[in-house]
């Protein structure tokens, strides 16, 4: 299609939605870079947990094995719980989680939440590792900003509806749309910048669309709760009218034992085509009111709410089951699914990660290409223009080292220390905000360079310092076939490459550098922006 | 799901890329393949990665999978194609040939 003729009145609509996207980009860009980044890495949330506790390697069993050996662990050492959470291990998980509330004790006051924990799967054991966030911190990170609830929460809010609008006002900016849709030149300045945030933002435009959206609607009920407060005199009405209502009983107060699980289980996977239970919740148990809950897995299927169905723990009669969907909350079902990538196996979990470094490179390109027009030549840039290129630097080259950094400290804190889970956490921040800080002490061209260059460094030292602290390393990974480590170490290697070009295109040079091979637009590239002035 | 959707995609892009003047020079194709001839070639693709997908993984799951697969395969079609770009036909020719290779296993 080539672009038509501007009218005038089009042509004012194209400069007012231009100025809409430069502004709310700007605004909105240093925390989303960050939301895509950490949002990104969570795809792999089970993945990174399970390399942060390489002390972890539990035998494989069938689910019904686990639930029945976490349930006698429980009978052993808190039978007279209010509920039991049994999370079962599945091909991403290696171990069992638990999770017991204790029944309300009436005459003191509420005792604080008890620690999740891991079992073994087959003996049921706990098993003792390291205390690590894992993959949660990313995942936590990226909706909750490390802010106070429910700060963090709305702050992403709002960038999300900014990056919503970015998106629209910058297709309708984008006047050669299907001319430019392969279109990548580099080494040619501003015209570098904006061919590769054209294309990382047009090619994976659905993708970016339906992740900001669905984002947004994953927390609706927090940031739009009138429709629901208007109607319903509780939220938990609303709750089990949308969603349906397992029953939730008191205790009966007689004694009955609690029938063995693994015979539920099964019965729902007959149930559901085979597919296994991801979540046993056991109420009352060893109560003649007992029940058992069994929640499916959601693994491949595209809504992520999970179906149900309920047993009484004395009889073993099926009590309830959770109705069809109807269209409405199939629809966030999906919604839902679609955003946080559950369904997906290991194909299309990779292409949502590399769906995501799309994302974060649109940002990290339109964050850039922001300085890069307004940069005159000749002229020594304004408070502005230095102010965003300083916050860009520490954005976009600064946040991936104080990742690299997170992981680096996970092997580094010893074992034992006590919270080292909120230390390896405050590594994080401390190396991204003391980085971006420290980088003011360069001209602005050489920080990109350093801090570039010592991200390559920081995702190289990973899997060094993986393979002299554990027994996991690279190597011994790859002989015992042990594919979660050699990719986990694979995939920072492949960062690290990334991170290296990118410092390599950004190494200040004496003169234009000359066209020289082309790179992935992952991460800004500043050379080519920053040849045109130095800015000192 | 597999990656079947993706590599015919990227085959259906690097023929709609083909079809574009700009495009066409950078890509050696064979001298009898018309602007036209190809561009009817990529949607013939497009469409039958959808058909694919579908059909390997039913609609709802074939179609999210193929509209996934579909755009990592123009971004790296593109960075392909800005270092390479006589690479592109050939690596379109052999993500061809894996695709029934890999429904074959």
């Amino acid at each position: 299609m080539t672009p038509p003729k501007d009218s005038p009145a089009g042509k004012a609509l194209r400069q007012s939605m231009a100025w809409i996207h430069a502004w709310l980009g700007l605004l909105a860009g240093w925390i989303l870079f960050a939301m895509f980044l950490t949002g990104t890495a969570s795809y792999f949330r089970p993945e990174i947990t399970q390399w942060m506790q390489p002390e972890l390697r539990p035998a494989v069993v069938p689910p019904g094995q686990a639930a029945e050996s976490a349930i006698r662990y429980l009978q052993r050492t808190s039978p007279d719980d209010l509920q039991w959470f049994i999370y079962l291990p599945d091909d991403r998980t290696a171990a069992t989680r638990v999770f017991a509330r204790a029944k309300p004790n009436p005459d003191a006051p509420p005792a604080k939440r008890r620690p999740e924990f891991k079992l073994d799967p087959a003996t049921g054991q706990p098993l003792e590792a390291r205390d690590t966030r894992g993959g949660e911190h990313f995942y936590r990170f990226h909706f909750q900003l490390q802010i106070p609830h429910p700060w963090g929460r709305w702050l992403a809010g709002v960038c999300a509806i900014f990056m919503l609008a970015a998106i629209m006002s910058g297709v309708i900016t984008h006047k050669r749309f299907f001319a430019d849709f392969f279109t990548l030149r580099w080494s040619k300045g501003q015209r570098s910048w904006l061919d590769a945030h054209n294309v990382s933002a047009v090619l994976a435009l659905p993708f970016h669309a339906m992740i900001t959206y669905t984002g947004l609607i994953t927390l609706v009920a927090m940031y739009m709760p009138w429709p629901v407060l208007a109607n319903f005199s509780k939220p938990a009405e609303f709750n089990a009218q949308a969603y349906g209502a397992p029953p939730e009983g008191k205790a009966s107060g007689r004694a009955a034992p609690l029938l063995p699980v693994g015979p539920m289980i099964d019965a729902a996977a007959r149930t559901w085509g085979g597919d296994t239970p991801r979540t046993v919740v056991i109420r009352n148990p060893n109560d003649a009111a007992a029940t058992v809950t069994v929640l499916r897995s959601t693994a491949g299927r595209l809504s992520a709410r999970p179906d149900s169905i309920t047993f009484s723990g004395a009889t073993g009669e099926r009590l309830y089951q959770s109705p069809p969907s109807g269209p409405a909350i199939a629809t966030a079902g999906v919604m839902l699914g679609l955003h946080l990538g559950h369904f997906a196996g290991p194909v299309m979990r990779w292409t949502y990660f590399l769906l995501g470094l799309t994302g974060a490179a649109m940002v990290g390109t339109g964050l850039v290409l922001w300085t890069v027009k307004r940069r005159k030549p000749n002229a020594a840039p304004f408070f502005g223009l230095r102010l965003v290129e300083r916050l860009n630097i520490g954005a976009v080259a600064c946040l991936p080292v104080g990742m690299a950094a997170f992981l680096l400290a996970n092997r580094l804190i010893p074992p034992g220390m006590a919270d080292r889970a909120k230390l390896e956490v405050a590594t994080m921040f401390w190396v991204w905000f003391g980085l971006a800080a420290l980088s003011l002490l360069r001209p602005a061209r050489r920080a990109w360079a350093d801090t570039l260059a010592l991200a390559a460094a920081a995702f190289t030292a990973i899997p060094l310092v993986n393979a002299m602290t554990t027994n996991r390393g690279l190597v011994p990974s790859a002989v015992t076939g042990d594919w979660l480590f050699v990719g986990f170490d694979a995939a920072m290697l492949g960062v690290a490459a990334l991170c290296g070009l990118a410092a390599w295109r950004a190494w200040p040079r004496a003169a234009v550098a000359a066209p020289s091979k082309p790179r992935a637009a992952k991460i800004a590239q500043p050379a080519a922006a920053l040849e045109e002035t130095h800015v000192a | 799901m597999s990656p079947e959707a993706g590599l015919i995609s990227f085959a259906a892009l690097t023929c709609l890329a083909a079809a574009m003047k700009k495009h066409r020079t950078g890509l050696t194709l064979p001298a009898q393949a018309s602007p036209r001839g190809v561009r009817i070639l990529g949607w013939t693709l497009l469409a039958l990665a959808a058909a694919v997908g579908v059909r390997q993984a039913g609609v709802a799951m074939g179609l999210t999978a193929w509209i996934g697969q579909l755009c990592v395969a123009g971004a790296i079609l593109v960075l392909v194609m800005s270092w390479r770009p006589a690479l592109a036909p050939a690596l379109a020719c052999l993500a061809l040939a894996t695709t029934p290779l890999l429904a074959g296993l």
